[in-house]
């Protein structure tokens, strides 16, 4: 009898363990070996049991690794940079502008009271007997750009257009030893105070508010700010617009 | 013997429970760390079956003297953070072969109009009210390329316009199956086919009876993060009247003139920005 019921108990323990196992991939990963420590006025230091830690020290900067291979590193006051596992990687440094490169080897820039840039998105290429190719860009990403800070394409500094000033407080944002978080301060550290200017060549998904349409050689530009020339263009299923000499 | 049968037993048991403890234990302790997809050496079957759907599917649509379908496209597009967003277009397509196309796409994104009559193309940014035209070749094939070049401009339902499709992708057919039977999409029965043309690895529903192509979903070997496209028709229509003043748009033809440009021609920006008199900022390099 005892036997039996230590056999029951021995299947008991394997159903559970059985059972339980799938939980063990979603959240509550602190209770299965991830620990904090931390000090009044002191730094703080937080490891999890999938390989990730981070690291801060009061007034000063702040780094984190996730176990994806992806990490972040800030100092106090000053810049941000995060890399991504799939390769791609973001900087910026407060008052200036934020730059990401993806995985494709295309690079955003960004800056205050800018629109934002983007170069190669990879892919961009006529094949004629193949079925699909990306569009490139998609317009529809420049779309939602306009409300949607994160979702990259065009407006992958679009933080940049809403103009929140966070420039200052990047280090801070860093501690919330989050990636995506210290991704987007990246981003928002290209939004700190800063003059309007537009980069020469730079290709944007709209004009700014109140600038002018005008016509020269058959073609149309807009003048913004009474010295930016813009260029307006047809390519990749939209309209897009590159900051030219005056025509 | 029964003694031994229950020693049996739960030494088997306990064996069992160490071993998955173990496993689960390995598993949690040292999670896969996510790789970069590699490109996949594709060298497969060309299933003659596969083939003949293609085929059906190529001879429905190039046979036809007009189409005119809807179609909502699904596009991956990486976030700031790595992981794909999807976006959707969606447009109303009507072509008469060999040399008349109209795609007017309403949503979402800001609505665009093409053009092509056989002589001209244009492409009409209706919010702006801004126009990019250009003389076309004369088929809609090679109009289709030229739009391509010119100007980035795609559409991921060229396979359904061209005049031969399966010749396209016959041209460089490494793998060919068939999946199976769907009752899902489009409200009919179709077929699913797998092929690979080029480098893209495409998913094709066909519709079992019309043979007309309901929904396809394309991955580029290539692509690291190997992003899906994918395009949804409906409302087919073949055959039917159409005026050739439907490849054309007064409207479109009055708006500001643009040229056709590729994005991809532009060069990154210049070190001197533009207004500002100010040096470039370089952006903070990668400390990691």
């Amino acid at each position: 009898m005892f036997r039996k019921n230590i056999d029951i108990a021995l299947v008991c323990t394997l159903i559970s363990t059985l059972t339980a196992m799938p939980a063990y991939a979603w959240g509550h990963a602190n209770s299965f070996g991830g620990h904090s420590s931390g000090s009044f006025g002191g730094g703080g230091e937080h490891s999890n049991r999938w390989g990730g830690s981070s690291s801060g020290g009061f007034g000063q900067g702040f780094s984190h690794n996730n176990a994806w291979g992806g990490g972040s590193s800030a100092g106090g006051g000053q810049g941000v940079s995060h890399e991504n596992m799939y390769g791609g990687g973001t900087s910026a440094k407060y008052g200036e502008g934020a730059e990401h490169t993806n995985m494709y080897g295309g690079k955003s820039y960004g800056a205050y009271g800018e629109g934002a840039y983007h170069e190669g998105s990879g892919a961009a290429y006529y094949h004629p007997p193949a079925a699909y190719y990306p569009y490139h860009p998609p317009t529809t990403v420049n779309y939602y750009g306009s409300s949607c800070g994160s979702c990259g394409g065009w407006s992958a500094a679009g933080a940049a257009a809403v103009g929140v000033v966070v420039g200052a407080t990047v280090g801070a944002a860093a501690a919330s030893a989050n990636s995506q978080a210290n991704a987007q301060a990246a981003y928002s550290a290209g939004v700190a105070a800063g003059q309007a200017h537009y980069l020469m060549g730079a290709i944007y998904a709209s004009v700014p508010a109140g600038a002018v349409r005008t016509t020269a050689a058959g073609n149309t530009y807009y003048l913004a700010g009474g010295t930016t020339w813009f260029k307006a263009s047809f390519g990749a299923n939209g309209v897009y617009y590159t900051v030219v000499p005056a025509p | 013997m029964k003694m031994r049968t229950r020693n049996r037993f739960a030494t088997a048991a306990v064996a069992l429970a160490f071993a998955m403890s173990a496993m689960a234990g390995s598993a949690l302790a040292a999670p896969a760390k996510a790789k970069a997809p590699q490109p996949a050496a594709v060298k497969g079957e060309i299933q003659p079956k596969a083939v003949d759907l293609l085929k059906a599917m190529s001879d429905a649509i190039g046979h036809a003297k007009t189409l005119g379908f809807d179609v909502i496209s699904t596009y991956e597009s990486p976030s700031r953070y790595g992981p794909p967003l999807a976006y959707k277009t969606m447009s109303h397509v009507a072509l008469q072969r060999p040399d008349k196309l109209k795609v007017v796409t309403t949503a979402d994104g800001p609505p665009t109009e093409f053009y092509y009559d056989g002589k001209t193309m244009m492409s009409f940014a209706v919010q702006e009210n801004l126009v990019a035209m250009a003389d076309a070749p004369p088929t809609v094939d090679q109009t289709l390329e030229a739009l391509y070049k010119t100007s980035g401009t795609y559409f991921p339902f060229a396979d359904f316009l061209v005049s031969d499709p399966y010749a396209d992708m016959a041209k460089s057919l490494t793998l060919a199956f068939y999946i199976g039977q769907s009752n899902v999409v489009g409200g009919v029965t179709t077929d699913m086919v797998a092929y690979e043309s080029e480098g893209v690895f495409v998913q094709v529903w066909i519709g079992a009876d019309d043979k007309l192509p309901r929904m396809a979903r394309a991955i580029f070997f290539d692509d690291p993060m190997r992003l899906r496209h994918q395009v949804e028709i409906s409302n087919w229509k073949l055959d039917a009247p159409m005026k050739p003043e439907e490849f054309t748009s007064a409207k479109a033809a009055g708006a500001s003139k643009i040229p056709f440009e590729h994005p991809s021609t532009h060069q990154a920006p210049a070190a001197a920005h533009a207004g500002s008199g100010k040096p470039a900022t370089k952006p903070a390099s990668a400390a990691h």
